[in-house]
């Protein structure tokens, strides 16, 4: 089968040319006669992409993931032919339809429509060519009269959605789409899915978009940059699993090593005392051995351990020690009822263990949340909660291989949750 | 749409061509170029409560104030041709020049938004300001025709030879943005340096002055403008009625023709720099 894109070892660098720069050249003529020291950076190659290298045949789709900044847009204008890779080879066989960025193209000053001829004009298409398409495009993008307005009066979305009604409808055999549906409505986002799928029967899809659940479902392979270097290549839910668990690793860095700022885990906690003789300290992720540890993986029984203290005898206490994502959504919880049950009222201090065996959770990071309430009065005493992830999974142990597909609720019921104590100190 | 489909390679910063050379890559975009001079035009005045009103208004405007200076304050003898006309004329045509080389500078520029994100023959941006300009030139001539009316003032039968003037000015001047538009965007200095230069044309050619007003003695030094050549030969040809500077037209005119086929060619070979530099 042939190649419809490829890419060997592509490198880019925007000060490729200094020479070019006068001012550059102005630098360094004032520096020859005046002996100074050389500026630095003023020659000084930066690779926005680096050795970058993938193939895509008929009707493949990849999509192109990485943080901001990681060459995915500059990856796109190699492909969408605007700009010449520096080193390498590039080649894109096909009539390619970029959506590259919101309202690309398009005349602020003219409308909707009179822009959906120029756009068409741009891509190559004839007068007559574009009048047979322009009731397809008017149709998909639901822009209702807006069409006749000039397109600088548009928000985003309506630049979003006449921009890729135009790319799709110029029956192109690449589509190129970097992070342009993000700003559309809801409806229209799955219009668009819709859209890029059902083209996907005939055409090539490039895709870039930090959703990754979009990204998994639309790309059969993914490309993963960091900082214009590959750091992953290959089917789409190995590579953004590889992804999210490298992100969440940095997410979770703060809390877990700080070399000068004291972002200690105390640091990134938060903490709602309602009742001031309430404390919950030392938190604690361990092992099922019992040492302290901040990386577990899938299938791994995970402690979180802390100690509760009382300044004065409390009753009716309910404990839920939690698991959080770092968006502090609860993931798997688990609340006590021993203290509940317990006829005494607890002061003093008592060491609780809560034991979640055989977590099965995607490998991201988590935090962990301790809240102390009142059973019978439904009253919060004290919530505890990472602001930081304090651990994370990795992800899943060899055997027995666990699949996830991201549609799927992130809520995982983790059976045989045990909570207990380890000591209870009556206090005075 | 064709059947055949277009194929893009570059290696280590050179694009390797297909097929296709650029003029044809050029033509297979004709229907764009037509779509972006008619644009162009349609949102030139949009915005104006005068509208295309503006495009007389400006002409006039400047010829009047050379009217004023030059045959109120200063006197330029013209010979036999009322002034007023003299000037219009030159300064229309001057005007078409002095646009097209001006705006050229801008032309890369103030596009960076399609530049950086829209693949087409980017030659089309200084084509584009020609016509825009050469749109501009027909208003002015049908004003310089009402004044010619006015005056009564019948052109010599040689006139027509004008159209080879002005033909070698466009290519001259196109010839030029070219250049100035493929530079002006890896050096920036020309924005500020191109129009200080021509404002010293303005003056260093036979615009508001007629070429017979110039000493014998600088003449030499003078034809090395190429603009002297081609305003010498609109006023021979048009108010005069003796052609004497055809010669030198002539040669301006080769000049015109290697400055346009290697401007062309700078601006291809750059063009790749622009969505990258900007």
């Amino acid at each position: 089968m042939t190649q419809i894109v490829q890419a060997e070892h592509v490198f880019k660098s925007y000060n490729a040319n200094p020479k070019l720069e006068m001012k550059h050249l102005l630098q360094w003529t004032g520096q020859r006669f005046s002996g100074r020291q050389r500026l630095s950076g003023a020659s000084r190659y930066t690779y926005v992409l680096n050795d970058v290298s993938f193939e895509m045949e008929q009707c493949d789709s990849l999509g192109i993931i990485g943080n901001n900044g990681a060459g995915k847009t500059t990856l796109c204008r190699l492909l969408a032919s605007i700009s010449l890779p520096t080193k390498g080879r590039i080649r894109v066989e096909g009539r390619v339809s970029s959506l590259i960025a919101l309202g690309a193209g398009f005349h602020p000053e003219l409308s909707g429509l009179e822009n959906v001829y120029l756009n068409c004009s741009i891509m190559g298409l004839s007068r007559k060519q574009t009048a047979s398409r322009v009731e397809q495009i008017v149709q998909f993008a639901e822009l209702g009269e807006h069409i006749d307005v000039a397109v600088k009066r548009y928000s985003s979305g309506m630049l979003a959605r006449l921009g890729f009604s135009v790319a799709v409808h110029l029956d192109p055999e690449i589509i190129l789409i970097d992070e342009v549906l993000a700003v559309g409505d809801y409806g229209f986002q799955v219009k668009c899915l819709a859209a890029i799928r059902e083209f996907m029967q005939r055409g090539t899809v490039v895709f870039i978009s930090h959703d990754l659940g979009a990204v998994e479902r639309l790309c059969k392979r993914v490309l993963w940059l960091d900082q214009g270097q590959v750091k992953g290549y290959g089917p789409s839910p190995d590579v953004i699993s590889q992804y999210v668990a490298a992100q969440q690793r940095v997410i979770a860095a703060p809390a877990q090593e700080s070399n000068e700022a004291p972002v200690g885990p105390e640091q990134t906690v938060l903490r709602e005392v309602f009742d001031e003789s309430i404390g919950v300290h030392d938190v604690e992720t361990c092992d099922a051995r019992g040492a302290v540890q901040s990386e577990f993986q899938m299938c791994d029984t995970l402690v979180v351990r802390c100690s509760l203290t009382a300044s004065k005898p409390t009753r009716d206490l309910r404990i839920v020690i939690g698991l959080v994502d770092v968006e502090s959504q609860a993931i798997v919880t688990a609340a006590n009822n021993q203290m509940l049950e317990h006829p005494d009222a607890f002061v003093g201090q008592t060491r609780i263990e809560c034991r979640f065996p055989n977590i099965l959770l995607r490998p991201r990071s988590y935090g962990v949340y301790v809240g102390i309430s009142n059973a019978k009065a439904l009253m919060p005493l004290y919530t505890w909660r990472d602001t930081h992830a304090r651990f994370f999974i990795t992800g899943a142990k060899p055997e027995p291989r666990l699949h996830y597909s991201p549609p799927q609720s992130d809520l995982t019921f983790t059976p045989g949750v045990e909570m207990r104590y380890l000591s209870v100190n009556e206090g005075g | 749409m064709s059947t055949v489909s277009p194929v893009f390679e570059a290696v280590d910063n050179r694009l390797v061509q297909r097929g296709s050379g650029y003029l044809a890559q050029a033509i297979r975009y004709r229907a764009f170029f037509a779509y972006w001079i008619r644009r162009s035009l349609a949102v030139r005045y949009r915005q104006t409560s005068f509208g295309w009103a503006w495009a007389v208004f400006e002409p006039l405007w400047s010829s009047l104030i050379y009217i004023v200076v030059f045959s109120f304050i200063v006197r330029v003898n013209t010979g036999p041709v009322p002034y007023p006309l003299f000037i219009i004329l030159n300064v229309v045509l001057w005007n078409y020049f002095n646009r097209i080389v001006a705006r050229s500078t801008t032309s890369i520029t103030s596009n960076v938004d399609l530049l950086s994100k829209v693949q087409f023959p980017r030659e089309f941006l200084p084509l584009g300001i020609c016509a825009e300009s050469a749109t501009d030139l027909a208003i002015g001539l049908v004003i310089t025709g009402s004044v010619f009316a006015y005056y009564h003032f019948l052109p010599p039968a040689i006139a027509p030879l004008a159209v080879f003037a002005l033909l070698v000015e466009t290519v001259l001047a196109l010839g030029i943005a070219f250049y100035l538009a493929a530079l002006t965007a890896i050096v920036r200095d020309l924005l500020i340096v191109i129009p200080l230069v021509l404002q010293l044309l303005f003056f260093l050619s036979p615009v508001i002055y007629p070429i017979t007003s110039v000493p014998v003695f600088v003449n030499r030094f003078y034809f090395l403008n190429p603009l002297t050549a081609i305003f010498a030969s609109y006023q021979e040809t048009l108010l005069y009625g003796q052609f004497g500077h055809w010669k030198e037209l002539l040669g301006t005119g080769a000049f015109a023709v290697v400055l346009l086929i290697s401007g062309y060619q700078v601006f291809k070979r750059l063009e790749w720099q622009f969505a990258d530099l900007l």
